[in-house]
């Protein structure tokens, strides 16, 4: 079982702060092409056999059971040029299941014909759109990933305040 | 102050702050209740999850219980079968689950007290009292599972982010 990560240059203008952003748009991209049942290059993934789909209770597919499998996609490594995206690579579960669907393998040693559904990744055309969403200017570039870290710490504040303790 | 610990402060403050004009009571209860459906799901296929949000099966019920449960089966909820541990009997508990309008947070709860039970069985407890019971029986569910936790950090992050966007003002 292979390691499941996509390297992913992008221009050496985009300094840490800037990288870390972009990747998590890339991330949340990614995620919301896969539930809307689309691969990297925009086709409809294969359909889930008969009995996938009474298990899932669904035929929809979106790569979505747990939902354990797309969040955990993260940024791994970034520098100057490029970032890392993909999965913990001691997780050896979520690397086979990612490894399975990228390939359609699951579970199998050779690919299942035509049951190959390709996630982990963005075409080139996608990847612009959201580069170009980055000023130029390297003031702008950086207000905007400011915008977006701050957003996603403020999100992870505001999760972490969730009480889950039943009271007496 | 340092000036480190000056910026971590404005940091803190502009978090506050987006939080409160961000997350407006529809939004609080609308994210609670998603948070509330998605523990209902995963509990309905069997799982629970345990103090370090790992996914975690449900313990198996007892024989006496299965047993108990095939006796009055048609009072059981349809997302269960008298052998399925899936904190669901007549699916009340479960169904208690819903969130709390609360401007600038997240709330759940587990409302309400509780309907007569599989036989017509007539109890005293709250909805929220059985879920501790279960909980201290070892059935832990109330709760996020790491991966839901970063699914529900990405939805909340969207809408702050759109806040943002729109030009809020979070300089207070």
């Amino acid at each position: 079982m292979a390691w499941q990560r996509v390297k992913l240059s992008i221009p050496k203008r985009f300094g840490p702060l800037e990288r870390q952003a972009i990747a998590q748009e890339v991330i949340d991209f990614i995620i919301n092409r896969t539930k809307s049942g689309k691969n990297i290059n925009g086709k409809s993934f294969p359909g889930y056999t008969k009995e996938y789909k009474v298990f899932k209770g669904s035929s929809n597919v979106d790569l979505t059971l747990s939902e354990e499998m797309l969040n955990a996609i993260s940024l791994l490594n970034h520098k100057s040029g490029e970032i890392l995206i993909g999965f913990d690579k001691s997780d050896k579960e979520l690397n086979g299941k990612a490894e399975g669907n990228q390939l359609g393998t699951y579970g199998q040693p050779t690919p299942i014909k035509g049951k190959a559904r390709p996630f982990l990744g963005i075409k080139g055309e996608d990847l612009k759109n959201i580069l170009d969403q980055f000023p130029v200017q390297k003031s702008e570039a950086r207000d905007k990933a400011t915008d977006d870290l701050t957003a996603a710490l403020a999100a992870d504040a505001l999760v972490d305040g969730i009480d889950f303790e039943l009271p007496e | 102050m340092s000036k480190n610990g000056d910026k971590i402060d404005r940091l803190r403050k502009k978090i506050d702050a987006l939080a409160q004009q961000a997350i407006t009571t529809i939004e609080s209860k609308r994210l609670g209740d998603s948070v509330t459906e998605t523990i209902r799901r995963r509990t309905r296929q069997g799982y629970g999850v345990d103090s370090a949000g790992n996914r975690t099966k449900l313990k198996a019920l007892t024989d006496e219980y299965v047993e108990t449960r095939r006796r009055y089966s048609d009072d059981l909820s349809e997302f269960t079968t008298p052998k399925k541990s899936n904190l669901t009997a007549t699916g009340q508990m479960l169904d208690a689950m819903r969130g709390v309008a609360s401007r600038g947070r997240i709330e759940v709860e587990i409302a309400g007290s509780r309907k007569p039970g599989l036989g017509g069985q007539r109890s005293k407890i709250s909805n929220s009292t059985l879920a501790r019971y279960v909980q201290e029986m070892g059935r832990q569910f109330f709760g996020l599972t790491k991966p839901e936790r970063t699914g529900l950090v990405r939805q909340v992050k969207l809408i702050f982010l759109r806040a943002l966007r729109a030009g809020l003002n979070t300089n207070k």
